[in-house]
Order: C-alpha cells, then sequence, then structure tokens
C-alpha cells in the first residue's frame, strides 16, 4: 500500500475485486487494517504542533545571535519567555517549555528580532500567511512582546505603533506595508 | 486534565480508526497518517474546538471528509480521481461539502440495508473487517465485495451527473 504499484493494486482491487484471489483480497485487508504505531505517531504530531515548530525558529533566530553576543546560555530560555526556569541546557528548556499548555499563553519577548522572524512565528500560530508589500519592512527590527492567547488584531495594533509600516489582516493573510515617507525611519 | 492530555488521550483511543478510514478513502499510508496528523495538529494549535461528547463522531467524519478533499486536489495526478465518488469534478469547496451531502443521503436511499450497514461501519466508524464479517456473520473476503459493489454503484450514480 506505500507504493504507486500497492496503491493502484488497492484501486483495482475495489473496483475488479473478481480478478483476485480471495487470499490476495485478505492479504490487502490485513495491510488496510495493520495496527499502527500509536505512540510514534503521537511524537510526531506533538512534533509538529505549531507553537512548538514556531519556539524552535524563535531558538534558530535568536540563540546564534545571542552568543554572538557573549551572552551566557543559562538566559536563553527566558528570552524565549519570560516564564522563569532553572534548566541550564537551552535548548532543552526551550522545548520543555514549549511542550507544556503553560506554553500557550506565556507571554514570548522578542528582543532585537527582525520583522520577518517574528512574523513567521506569529502568523504561524494564528493559522495567517504573511505578505511583505515592501521589502523594506522585512529587515526591521522590534523589541516586543506577543501574547499568545491575545487576539492576533492586538499584537497588530501594537506593531502598527512604530514608525514605518502598516500591518493589516485581510482574510487568512497578514499585509505588510512601509508607511509612505517614513520607509527609512527605521 | 489540560487539553493536550484529553487529546493525546483522544488520540490514543481514536487513532487506529481514523487511520483505517484514511486508508479505506485514500489508499496510502503516508497521506493517510498525514490526514490525521492535521487534525490533530489543528487541535493542539486551539485552531480547532470540539463540543464535548461529540469527539468520537467529529474525529472520525473529520477524517473522511478531509479525504475526501484531498482527492479533489489532488485528482488530477492521480487514478484515485474516478476510483472513490467521483467526488473530484469540482474545484468549488462549496460544491464538495454538497456533493458530501449527496453522497450520504446516496447510501441511505440507493444501498440495500447490508451494504448501508457495512458502509457506515467502514466508512464512517472505521471498523475492521474483522469486526464487520462478525457484526455481520460473513467472511473478511464477503465485506470486501459488499463495500465494492457499493463503490461501484456510487461511482456509476455520480458519474451520470
Amino acid at each position: 500500500m506505500q507504493t504507486n504499484n500497492n496503491h493502484q493494486l488497492f484501486l483495482d482491487m475495489q473496483e475488479h475485486p473478481e480478478n483476485y484471489t480471495d487470499s490476495e483480497l485478505e492479504a490487502m485487508m490485513d495491510e488496510l487494517d495493520r495496527e499502527p504505531d500509536v505512540d510514534k505517531e503521537w511524537k510526531r504530531i506533538r512534533a509538529r504542533s505549531p507553537l512548538l515548530t514556531s519556539l524552535r525558529r524563535i531558538a534558530a533566530v535568536l540563540i546564534p545571535v545571542l552568543i554572538a553576543s557573549g551572552i551566557a546560555w543559562a538566559i536563553i530560555p527566558q528570552v524565549i519567555s519570560n516564564d522563569e526556569s532553572n534548566e541550564s541546557d537551552a535548548e532543552t528548556a526551550t522545548v520543555r517549555q514549549a511542550d507544556t499548555e503553560r506554553a500557550d499563553v506565556s507571554p514570548v519577548r522578542f528582543n532585537d528580532v527582525r520583522l520577518d522572524s517574528i512574523l513567521d512565528v506569529v502568523a504561524t500560530h494564528y493559522g495567517k500567511a504573511v505578505e511583505f508589500r515592501s521589502s523594506a519592512t522585512r529587515g526591521m527590527k522590534f523589541f516586543t512582546t506577543w501574547k499568545p492567547d491575545r487576539p492576533l488584531t492586538d499584537f497588530i495594533e501594537g506593531l502598527n505603533m512604530f514608525d514605518g509600516l502598516q500591518l493589516t489582516i485581510q482574510h487568512d493573510t497578514i499585509l505588510v506595508d512601509a508607511v509612505a515617507g517614513k520607509e527609512d525611519g527605521e | 486534565m489540560e487539553r493536550t492530555e484529553i487529546l493525546e488521550q483522544l488520540f490514543r483511543r481514536h487513532y487506529a480508526r481514523m487511520l483505517r478510514v484514511a486508508r479505506t478513502i485514500l489508499g496510502d499510508e503516508q497521506e493517510s497518517k498525514d490526514v490525521v496528523s492535521d487534525i490533530f495538529v489543528a487541535l493542539l494549535s486551539g485552531r480547532t474546538t470540539m463540543m464535548p461528547g461529540t469527539e468520537e463522531r467529529y474525529l472520525l467524519t473529520s477524517v473522511r471528509n478531509q479525504c475526501l478533499k484531498r482527492l479533489r486536489h489532488e485528482c488530477v495526478k492521480r487514478q484515485m480521481a474516478d476510483q472513490v465518488m467521483t467526488i473530484t469534478a469540482s474545484d468549488d469547496p462549496d460544491t464538495d461539502d454538497e456533493r458530501l451531502t449527496d453522497i450520504d443521503e446516496f447510501v441511505a436511499g440507493s444501498l440495500s440495508e447490508q451494504e448501508r450497514r457495512i458502509f457506515h461501519m467502514r466508512f464512517t466508524d472505521g471498523c475492521t473487517y474483522e469486526e464487520i464479517a462478525a457484526a455481520e456473520g460473513i467472511s473478511r473476503v464477503a465485506v470486501w465485495k459488499h463495500l465494492s459493489h457499493a463503490l461501484n454503484l456510487i461511482r456509476n450514480h455520480f458519474k451520470k451527473q
């Protein structure tokens, strides 16, 4: 069933069972009813959880910057989330934090992070796409806090208070425009 | 109990049946896993919520509907396009929903009582062929042939439209 040939076989067996022996049909049914590895699939789904993926992206963006800045590993988890953590291993702490329900409502601080990285995280959380209609805004960096349990409009309104850009939500897309006359302001 | 724990319990309880429904419609192991996975990722993210007491029906119905909609998007490349329920001719999601309703109505009105039971046990409830055979007092091969006959009737009916 996992190959194209098996897939074609499956289709043909459905349409023309008279062309196959009982044992061939039995073998196909055994395959279709094979018990899955539930533990493995649950882990795979948890790894795809949007917030966990988002925090990994944040970590990917922030950790090299922090290391380059000489900031100790021990404080990295606090950059990812403002929850206090005694965990000394940054990556473990980040993943563990994201893996709990607490992470769903903990504010996330972005310290000097590019707008495209911020929106990548935030838009994923709300199931939105992002369209930069001005490339000048992509690399703008912000110090801001995002509360994932609040409506997306709250965060957008906060960003719109900064000079140089205007964000709007149209259907499933966050549109990012540079504000005329302010493109060089950031 | 936290939401994630509740969802994990639901996953462990219903995953095998959800996967069987997907395998029966899509006939592709990885795609079937992806459909079930997408449903739980949406639930974990909070984008989708379920009414208490309707979880099992929601999960199994979602699998069936997502599989059929996936066929619509991928049918051009796949022979499955005219294999299962010929639901694929439309580019309009609303039309898909109407077709799903049409299929349910056709099943209710045109299949024999036994075929209707077998169809729902497999496509709606995710029962194994063994479970269906035991419930109906027939062999697994007979179950396969009843399902095959039902699918052929459905396919031919919607091809005429």
